[in-house]
């Protein structure tokens, strides 16, 4: 089996395992009965009545953990190219990531004199 | 063809699942010395299956009601999507593509991605704050997890999941890659929710589970997807570190057992350990938890990986 069908295998076992669990799911949203009554309907809130929606503030840490994490995820992805082809690009391409990681790590050090984990 | 086996696939996955549901509630029992139901209880995930599936299914009042219906849905198949890609023998897997490892990563963050977005469909603040604790949490392991896959790769010099596992013929990465290995475990654990990282469903804030707005058959998927997420973190970490479907020596006796055996096996070791932290381990803290996965595991992991590659590169080239 070559790589280019292997690729449309997943991809067609992902569609498929979509597709059957929607079905399920919307078959049996549809056809179970509803029974009305108006407070089964509103989010929970522990018995108290809403006051506020979910899409007020948020504490600001939860924004610089996500801001950092994107920052990093991307760095770590050119990673995995680097990390394979280590053989063939050899000593210039390993000092080079280690430039790459130097600098990544000048932002790493700044988050975290800003006290971006500080709880 | 195909389609059978990924019906094999799908019920593999179920069986695997109920039996892993009855040996988690087995084993927690003995822990705290009660007593439960015997094979019969092997019946018990099946019926609360069937029962929740008779229930009602709630939908919140606003904008949100078709993604809070297709959400569980995605978030299940994220899960299962890995599952295309794991090597479970010499040729046993669905698609074994040569992006196998990234492939992996990417259903990793599509996964902890579709739980913020169920904290935000469920319209309700409970949820919004248990989605955003728990992906904070996966979020504050998820790079040294990453970092140590990379390490797999520095050694394995592919990303192709079978190719990873016949790299490991002379030693497991567990041995040379040993601080990774307890870095990526301490990762499966925080995914699979196991109690140390147990935030998103602890104790005296028990309401503050993502899945807090579910009912019937979307919980049934996310109640799934958490039990498929066990058996996949094993299964990757059977495939990276501990060998695959390879006999720990290349002894006749162990040659004779077959392949597919050797991996169930290391999985379910993975597993056992997985439910002996859940029913061992206290809760701690949880931005203790969160500073201890930013400040100090991505930092070491850096640095392994660094000497990893180095240390790599001097021994295949002999010169510094």
């Amino acid at each position: 089996m070559n790589n280019a069908t292997d690729d449309y295998l997943y991809i067609f076992f992902l569609v498929c395992a979509v597709f059957f669990m929607v079905l399920a799911v919307i078959a049996v949203s549809v056809l179970t009965g509803k029974n009305r009554v108006r407070k089964k309907y509103s989010a929970r809130e522990n018995g108290f009545k809403i006051l506020d929606n979910v899409y007020s503030r948020l504490d600001l840490r939860f924004y610089m953990g996500a801001m950092v994490f994107v920052v990093f995820s991307v760095a770590v992805i050119f990673l995995f190219p680097w990390a394979t082809s280590l053989d063939t690009i050899g000593f210039f391409g390993f000092w080079s990531m280690i430039v790459f990681l130097f600098i990544m790590s000048i932002g790493f050090i700044y988050g975290l004199r800003k006290g971006a984990w500080q709880w | 063809m195909i389609i059978s086996e990924i019906i094999i696939l799908l019920s593999a996955l179920f069986a695997a699942s109920v039996l892993l549901i009855y040996v988690e509630r087995k084993l927690i029992a003995a822990v705290r010395l009660k007593k439960i139901a015997r094979v019969y209880g092997l019946m018990q995930p099946i019926a609360d299956a069937f029962k929740l599936f008779f229930n009602e299914t709630i939908l919140p009042r606003g904008k949100t009601q078709v993604a809070f219906m297709l959400l569980p849905v995605l978030f299940f198949t994220s899960i299962v999507a890995c599952w295309a890609v794991i090597p479970v023998d010499e040729g046993v897997v669905l698609a074994d593509i040569n992006a196998g490892a990234l492939f992996l990563v990417a259903m990793f963050f599509l996964s902890i991605c579709l739980i913020v977005v169920i904290g935000w469909a469920s319209d309700s603040k409970y949820a919004m704050f248990g989605a955003l604790h728990s992906v904070a949490m996966m979020v504050a392991y998820e790079l040294s997890a990453m970092l140590a896959i990379v390490c797999v790769l520095i050694s394995s010099g592919s990303m192709r999941l079978s190719d990873i596992v016949n790299a490991q013929a002379e030693m497991w990465y567990c041995l040379p890659h040993f601080p990774m290995f307890v870095v990526f475990f301490i990762y499966a654990l925080v995914r699979t929710n196991c109690p140390p990282f147990r935030m998103s469903e602890s104790g005296n804030i028990s309401d503050g589970e993502y899945s807090i707005e579910y009912t019937s058959v979307g919980y049934i998927f996310i109640a799934f997807a958490r039990y498929v997420n066990m058996l996949l973190m094993s299964a990757v970490i059977t495939v990276f570190f501990l060998g695959g479907w390879l006999p720990p020596f290349e002894v006749e006796l162990f040659l004779l057992i077959p392949s597919v055996i050797w991996f169930g096996l290391k999985m379910s070791l993975c597993l056992l350990i997985f439910i002996f932290t859940k029913t061992a381990f206290p809760i701690y803290r949880y931005d203790n938890l969160v500073q201890f996965g930013w400040k100090m595991f991505l930092p070491f992991s850096l640095v392994w990986v660094i000497a990893a590659a180095g240390y790599t590169l001097v021994s295949a080239t002999g010169k510094f």
